[in-house]
């Protein structure tokens, strides 16, 4: 994933997207990946870990109540001060938002499948290799 | 190999039977990769909430596979599951993740909980100490359990002896992936509790 190219494109998101924040692409096991200047590192990895595990999550909803279709289309937490989305991006990793009170929700999530459809393969991270040490 | 288990269709799932009227929240805890997916699957007679994820490139040189190289996944919520003791008490079982990324998380998941189940790898024992100090500053009774897989090659005693462990906590051997064995390790628990309260008492 080229880093710079990435974080342009987050930063994108943000400026055409009223209300947010901060945008993170996360690794699906809770690792970041890459995010805007707006989040500092230490908040980046505690984002990409709660991201990772409210996706998982949903996932287990969505396989329990869902229609058999599996995926899940969206998770979304509305907290005192701002709202966090999550959606699926590339291959393994998740595209996260955060905003203010103010953000339009449906505008949000619209803008965020808009650019995982457009760079979906920008935003990915493969599987580890076999051998495990590092 | 690591995170099947024996029987993994043992037990048709079992609805909850009306006469339970006691729940008890145990936590499995310990460090990245010692099996405690794997425990709460064994156990489990309900489909156990899995929040397993494939590992990515990204944890490269953060999540330390030495020692077990088959792993592939990694838990990134929380393992749910539950076991019916008896008539009336019913183990609900939540695993915590083992990075340190996902320990914030601990917490919320011991807030209410009997007692912990400590797992223990010797290939990654210092993997543990965060569970075994968190648990006892937070004054959680908490049996440790060492799993071997079935290879038991490490004296209990050296294990006690490096994790400096209080002579007061039982430590014993499991096999994480067999029903019985990880089943021995709650009823271990649950009987350490139960002493506790006994002393207490006194």
């Amino acid at each position: 994933m080229d880093l710079a190219r990435s974080t342009w494109l987050l930063e994108g998101l943000l400026e055409r997207t009223p209300g947010t924040r901060h945008a993170l692409v996360l690794s699906r096991d809770g690792l970041k990946l890459c995010h805007t200047p707006s989040l500092k590192a230490d908040s980046a990895d505690h984002l990409a870990a709660i991201a990772a595990g409210v996706q998982s999550l949903a996932h287990s909803a969505s396989v329990e109540f869902g229609n058999g279709g599996g995926g899940v289309r969206q998770a979304m937490a509305e907290f005192y001060g701002g709202l966090l989305f999550i959606v699926e991006a590339g291959a393994g990793a998740h595209l996260a938002v955060i905003t203010s009170d103010e953000a339009d929700p449906g505008l949000v999530g619209h803008n965020m499948n808009e650019l995982v459809e457009q760079l979906g393969e920008h935003l990915s991270t493969p599987p580890r290799a076999t051998t495990g040490t590092v | 190999m690591h995170s099947t288990t024996s029987e993994p269709t043992a037990d048709p799932v079992r609805s909850l039977p009306s006469t339970v009227d006691q729940a008890l929240k145990i936590a499995v805890v310990g460090g990245f990769g010692v099996g405690k997916t794997t425990l709460v699957r064994s156990v489990s007679e309900i489909r156990p909430l899995n929040t397993e994820e494939t590992m990515t490139r990204a944890g490269d040189g953060i999540d330390d596979l030495n020692g077990v190289e088959d792993k592939h996944t990694t838990t990134v919520a929380f393992d749910f599951g539950r076991i019916t003791l008896d008539a009336t008490s019913v183990l609900y079982l939540f695993g915590a993740p083992g990075q340190q990324r996902f320990w914030f998380l601990w917490d919320r998941l011991f807030s209410g909980a009997l007692g912990a189940v400590v797992l223990v790898d010797t290939r990654r024992l210092g993997d543990s100490f965060y569970a075994i100090d968190h648990l006892e500053a937070q004054r959680t009774p908490f049996v440790v359990a060492h799993n071997d897989f079935g290879e038991g090659d490490h004296g209990l005693e050296d294990i006690r002896a490096a994790l400096d462990l209080d002579p007061a906590v039982p430590l014993l051997r499991c096999d994480a992936r067999d029903r019985t064995s990880a089943k021995g390790v709650l009823i271990a628990l649950i009987e350490h509790v139960r002493s506790l309260v006994a002393e207490a008492a006194r």
